[in-house]
């Protein structure tokens, strides 16, 4: 089932000769179940691809659809509540509100899509747990390390209906250990039923999608899907030496 | 340790990345009886006879993992001898090279990981870092050409990018703000 | 010094790089700048030189002249002021003159024969004349004076026209032609018809630019017309050298007063002056230096948010300089660097703006404001300097705290971009309650010994007390805001995680809150009191008509009527309801004086005291413990104030009149008007009555010195007017042997009648008579508004910057916020609740604050009056609503939909890799 579909996307920031194209015909299909990786040099689009998927940005040509609304259609209102009902974001850093609780942090929206407080916090709460955050839920952003903080992020993305998570290099400032954890939660999200998109520009994080799309000057190049069964790989040495 | 016990241990604490055949391990074994770094026991009901290791062997052994491996030691990369080639050769795309041994490569990658995230085998930390040993080599190789395609774009076909990257993030940040204007 | 050098670099680029942020602290710092530096060149400009002071009262003379006596006077140096001399040294040298006869009139040649040889003398003299005017009649200044002489070049600003020469030519102040309905070459009618005369001219008083006056050529009206008593004739004189202090004294012994260019330019020393006329005390200079204080500190509170969030963005770039191995100093001076350029810029513009304004707004100032010329335009380096100064210490004060903490900060938490979290230490808390308890009883203190500086001073200490403990309030309430709707608890525990910025600008709000709602509150007690000292004998919109003159009007025996043409006038012209004739007690025959007298024993024996001596402070004390003292030795108003008595009145009325003229129960009124029928003296105070009759004192003789009694039954009022009376009858009068003569017509109306009505009244009643109509005191509801403007605007603008720079500060979050679906709503939500949270909590700490400072003052002064006697009006304590209102309520609101309007809804699209 498709979630998120990005439809020959253009996107040019300015106009004239200083126009640059950040995308130039992007056509990517995420189904459910299913992480897509984007590859790409520094420059190539990425971050404006994870933009228009969340409806922070609009192309410049083409459609985004996602669960089968098309955001061109949206008022900037409509994109917000789409952001809060279907969308969840995690960034590389500053992705918690400082001055909330992880729990208030989790919860936020669903708040903001106007749930009673009490409710959002207990969801919330449950939602912490399954990232093994339980008895985190009162402390501030400022008390936790950068991994329970991308921990946080990733429950506040999956909390309640979420079926899309975008996320930009959630592992950037992480060390290896802490980072594949994160990316391993990430994983187990998408294969419970979620759509995810990982931008990030390290083969290792990009290994764990089931599909690596590589980017280069606003084009897809070339896209990478799984053997089918990966056990073979190990009774033949040579692909990676 | 008898001969088959010793390649089931082996296989196992390597992931079965590296399969031996058996009569590879007895001529090992029997090497290593020659050279005195291991001693054979007495032979056992069903007819194998078990190994011990001697204080020559543990010598040797601890000698083998304070030696680091040098490159001299390892094969010849035939990639590199590959691109090599493709540069000089014309009508040849070079990226196009690239991008295939890239997604190729990342492909592989994504095997790994799999492996690592489907079989659940936390307890068994040696067969994990061999898989990550496999994973990391490939990102290597992944970096390898990503820079193989930068320098492509420098010295090769006319650049696009005037500037020359300090870092990667500090260029694609820069890159990404001007995109934003 | 290179190390300085380095740090002004860093400031500069930093402030050229950072043009938002930089424009909104050199704004924030110019602002309240400029406005000082407007002040102080107003000031000075307003301020008037002595030879400019002396150009408004002395022309291009020397010295201006009264003589209103032929005795010794003791004068302030400075103005035309005097008190007589004691009668009891004929001295030495005036013994010539002493035999003359002692009423002779001032003459030019009288004064020239004092005067140093070769002096000129003009003549200024200020007199009324009744003209039409453009709605009625009405009385209009005059003044006589040859404006063209040289000599008086200065008094007036000939505007337009000519100076009057002939006896028919007249010329008018602007405001004088808009009252009298003429213009230049129009004409002025006397009221009385007798004469027509021509504008010829316009002028302008610069001491007082609405000032209505007819300017008239000395000798054009005759004596009866426009009558000059020489003892007021103001003599403008030149006299061949300047005439010094010494002189001046020795024209006070023959009763001259003398304001001499010379004495204004050099005022005599303390022991030269007259005892009498001390020098003023030089408090107002201390209360000024602390108004200015309290100005800086309202700017270094203004100014400092915006350097602890500059700070703190470059928080990196500090740890960065402290990484590479900066001192805590370096950092500091980096900080401090940006205070001084930022300053520096700050107080060029901020000088150079409230210069324009100044000058630009002077005539504007002069007309709508002061009414009064300013002197020349004069910048007043001095204080611009100190301004300037100040721009600059400001900036480097307010970059100091933020500078202290970043120079203390984490430099590992700061390159991990972790947001440290300055907490409230324990230490500034106490501080702050310290200085806040001390600055609260130095405040007392002050109230109590009326120290108007102490008491300022006090108010100061206190409120920076309170500003130290402002971080800790704002944390305890934080604790509060847990289960509030989103945008406010962000908003709550934004303001408090960010305390270096947040607890300023609450302060700067705070402060504003704090000074307006204080003295919101001493204006509005010094109203109430005004209204609680304002004691109309009868009810607000009684008009009362005198003749100007009682004696002509006088009927004998008793027999005093009323006008007809008053009644017919009144009735035509205003709303009335009742018309009566009220007269003065007099006796038949002879001109006297009639007082009910209170009985020996329950009068009062601290008042009246032998040679008219003030009760000592014990007799005070003794007095307001005395009952019999109650209300006794007060000046009571009379008739709106046509009269005025300590004694109380005696007054002959027809017994219905009662209840028009005192406001009292129509019952009351009806048993009052049956015992003065029944033949009853009526009295105020049952004290007067002893075994139910009255005793009148009849007073007679040229100095009323001849005292006889008379006795008569008596009634007292059971609810006493607010005035002390007492009431007869015409026939009671008559049988007591005493008489009524017409006093006053009361007419009671159904409304407060309006000026314009007043003037068409008098316009009907002609010349011989005044119309006084009873109105309540007016509140002084202007100058409260400007105080809640101020604060506003000072309330607004703090919340505007504080909420811009948590937004700014806050931009990540906002990212954040809607990457997780906010919609634009909650932003502006969230601007709006930062913006209340500042100014919210900012206007009710200030609120408390302000009205407990004042009302402790008021209760310390009131406390004072304790010992005085007679008993001065407490003040009483009143809340000033329309500034609480607006303080608490509008301003906060207007803050929160200001920020929630003004702030872009759209969120930020921020990249991220």
């Amino acid at each position: 089932m498709t979630v998120l579909e990005l439809r020959a996307v253009h996107r040019v920031h300015g106009a004239g000769q200083t126009a640059v194209h950040a995308l130039r015909g992007v056509t990517l299909t995420v189904g459910a179940g299913e992480l897509v990786a984007v590859m790409g040099p520094s420059g190539s689009g990425k971050s404006t691809l994870l933009s228009l998927a969340g409806g922070l940005d609009r192309p410049t040509e083409g459609d985004v659809v996602v669960d089968g609304t098309v955001l061109g259609g949206c008022s900037r209102r409509g994109l917000a509540a789409l952001r809060r009902r279907r969308i969840g974001y995690v960034f590389q850093d500053l992705n918690l509100l400082s001055s909330l609780t992880a729990a208030e942090n989790v919860a936020l929206p669903l708040e903001l899509d106007g749930m009673r407080v009490r409710r959002a916090r207990r969801l919330a709460q449950e939602a912490l747990c399954e990232v093994d955050l339980d008895g985190y839920g009162p402390r501030f952003p400022d008390e936790m390390s950068g991994g329970q903080q991308q921990r946080v992020a990733i429950a506040r993305a999956l909390v309640g209906q979420r079926r899309l998570v975008l996320a930009d290099e959630p592992t950037g400032a992480l060390d290896s250990q802490t980072g594949e954890a994160v990316l391993r939660l990430l994983r187990s999200k998408v294969d419970g039923g979620a759509a995810g998109v990982l931008v990030t520009h390290e083969a290792r994080h990009a290994a764990w999608a089931d599909r690596v799309v590589f980017l280069r000057d606003g084009l897809i190049v070339d896209t990478s899907g799984p053997l089918d069964q990966p056990e073979e790989l190990l009774t033949t040495p040579g692909g990676a030496g | 340790m008898y001969g088959y016990q010793l390649r089931v241990t082996f296989e196992e604490s390597t992931g079965g990345t590296w399969p031996l055949n058996i009569g590879q391990v007895y001529t090992t074994l029997s090497r290593l009886e020659r050279d005195k770094l291991v001693c054979p026991l007495a032979e056992s009901g069903t007819g194998q006879r078990p190994y011990e290791i001697t204080d020559a062997g543990r010598a040797e052994l601890a000698l083998w993992f304070a030696t680091p491996i040098s490159h001299g030691d390892r094969p010849r990369d035939e990639l590199a001898i590959k691109l090599a080639l493709a540069l000089t050769t014309p009508g040849v795309d070079v990226g196009a090279v690239v991008q295939t041994q890239r997604t190729a490569t990342v492909r592989t990658m994504q095997e790994y990981t799999r492996l690592k995230h489907r079989t659940d085998r936390p307890a068994d930390l040696s067969w994990r870092l061999v898989v990550d040993a496999m994973v990391f080599q490939a990102e290597a190789e992944v970096r390898w050409l990503d820079h193989c395609e930068v320098s492509l774009l420098r010295y090769g076909p006319p650049s696009v990018s005037e500037k020359t990257p300090v870092s990667e993030q500090e260029a694609g940040d820069e890159a990404e703000r001007e995109a934003a204007r | 010094m290179t190390g300085w050098r380095a740090a002004l670099r860093v400031a500069r680029r930093e402030a050229r790089r950072a043009r938002g942020r930089s424009a909104l602290v050199i704004a924030m710092i110019a602002l309240p700048v400029a406005v000082m530096a407007f002040a102080s060149v107003t000031y000075d400009s307003f301020t008037l030189r002595p030879d400019e002071e002396a150009d408004r009262l002395m022309g291009a003379g020397q010295a201006a002249m009264r003589w209103p006596q032929e005795d010794p006077l003791y004068q302030d140096p400075a103005e035309l002021s005097y008190i007589s001399a004691p009668q009891t040294v004929p001295t030495g040298p005036t013994g010539p003159t002493a035999p003359e006869e002692p009423e002779a009139a001032p003459t030019l040649p009288r004064l020239l024969a004092l005067l140093p040889t070769g002096s000129r003398v003009i003549s200024d003299h200020t007199g009324r004349l009744t003209v039409h005017t453009a709605t009625g009649i009405g009385v209009v200044a005059t003044r006589t004076l040859d404006y063209s002489d040289p000599l008086a070049r200065g008094l007036l600003r000939p505007v337009a026209g000519r100076p009057p020469v002939a006896a028919d030519e007249v010329a008018l102040t602007p405001a004088a032609t808009a009252r009298l309905g003429t213009r230049l070459g129009g004409t002025v009618r006397l009221a009385d018809g007798s004469r027509t005369l021509r504008v010829v001219g316009l002028v302008e008083d610069p001491t007082d630019i609405r000032a209505t006056a007819i300017v008239v050529h000395p000798g054009g009206l005759p004596q009866g017309m426009l009558p000059v008593d020489p003892r007021e004739v103001t003599w403008l004189v030149a006299t061949p050298s300047p005439l010094t202090w010494n002189q001046v004294k020795q024209l006070n012994t023959r009763g001259v007063v003398a304001v001499s260019r010379h004495v204004l330019a050099h005022p005599p020393s303390v022991d030269e002056r007259y005892p009498e006329f001390p020098r003023d005390d030089d408090s107002e200079a201390g209360i000024l230096m602390l108004i200015a204080g309290l100005a800086i500190l309202e700017i270094v509170l203004l100014a400092g948010p915006a350097f602890a969030v500059s700070a703190r963005r470059r928080r990196r770039d500090l740890a960065l300089v402290a990484a590479a191995g900066g001192t805590p100093a370096q950092v500091r001076r980096i900080v401090l660097a940006d205070g001084v350029v930022l300053g520096a810029v700050a107080a060029a513009a901020g000088v150079l703006l409230g210069v324009a304004v100044a000058a630009s707004g002077r005539l504007w100032l002069e007309e709508h404001l002061t009414h009064v010329r300013s002197g020349a335009l004069r910048v007043f380096p001095l204080a611009l300097a100190v301004l300037a100064g100040v721009a600059v210490v400001t900036g480097v004060l307010a970059a100091l705290v933020p500078a202290w903490i970043s120079s203390r900060q984490d430099v590992v938490a700061a390159l991990a971009g972790r947001r440290g979290i300055t907490r409230s230490r324990r230490r500034w808390v106490v501080l702050g309650t310290a200085l806040g308890a001390a600055g609260a009883a130095t405040a007392a203190v002050g109230a109590w010994g009326v120290d108007a500086p102490l008491v300022l001073a006090g108010l100061v200490t206190a409120e920076l007390g309170l500003v130290l403990c402002t971080p800790a309030i704002v944390g305890l309430v934080t604790r509060f805001g847990r289960f509030l709707p989103l945008a406010p608890r962000i908003a709550l525990r934004d303001t408090s995680r960010n305390r270096t910025a947040a607890a300023p600008a609450i302060s700067a709000v705070m402060a504003a809150a704090m000074a307006s709602l204080a003295v919101g509150v001493v204006l509005t007690a010094s109203d109430a009191r005004a209204r609680a000292d304002y004691r109309p004998l009868g009810r607000a919109g009684d008009v009362f008509v005198l003749a100007t003159d009682p004696g002509q009007k006088a009927r004998p025996s008793g027999a005093f009527a009323m006008p007809p043409e008053v009644s017919s006038a009144l009735r035509s012209t205003l709303p009335v309801t009742q018309i009566y004739q009220i007269g003065e007690t007099t006796c038949a025959t002879q001109k006297c004086l009639v007082f009910a007298r209170t009985p020996p024993e329950r009068r009062c024996p601290y008042a009246n005291l032998d040679q008219g001596r003030d009760p000592t402070a014990a007799e005070q004390r003794a007095a307001r413990r005395d009952a019999r003292c109650d209300g006794v030795d007060i000046q009571y108003d009379y008739f709106g104030g046509a009269f005025s008595s300590n004694v109380g009145m005696t007054f002959v009325i027809d017994p219905e009149a009662v209840g028009a003229l005192v406001d009292i129960p129509a019952e009351e009124a009806a048993q009052v008007a049956a015992a003065m029928r029944a033949g009853a003296v009526v009295v105020d105070d049952p004290r007067q009555l002893d075994n139910g009759r009255v005793t009148l004192e009849v007073h007679t003789g040229p100095s009323r010195e001849e005292i006889r009694t008379i006795t008569a039954p008596g009634f007292a009022f059971a609810h006493p007017p607010r005035t002390p009376l007492a009431l007869l009858s015409p026939d009671t009068a008559r049988s007591l042997g005493l008489s009524g003569t017409t006093l006053v017509t009361l007419a009671t109306t159904s409304r407060v009648p309006t000026v314009a009505e007043q003037d068409r009244l008098r316009a009907a009643l002609g010349n011989e008579y005044d119309v006084v109509v009873e109105r309540h005191p007016q509140p002084n509801r202007a100058s409260l508004l400007v105080l809640a403007i101020v604060a506003g605007v000072i309330t607004l603008g703090a919340a505007a910057i504080a909420t811009g720079l948590a937004a700014a500060d806050g931009r990540a979050d906002l990212a954040t916020l809607a990457a997780v679906g906010a919609s634009p709503w909650v932003r502006r939500a969230l601007s709006l609740s930062q913006a209340g949270v500042i100014a919210g909590l900012g206007s009710v700490l200030g609120g408390i604050a302000g009205l407990g400072a004042s009302t402790a003052v008021l209760a310390a002064d009131n406390r004072n009056f304790d010992n005085i006697w007679p008993v001065p009006t407490p003040y009483p304590i009143a809340v000033p609503w329309l500034n609480v209102t607006i303080a608490l309520l509008v301003v906060p609101v207007v803050a929160m939909l200001g920020a929630g309007l003004l702030t872009r809804s759209r969120l930020p699209i921020e990249r991220r890799l």
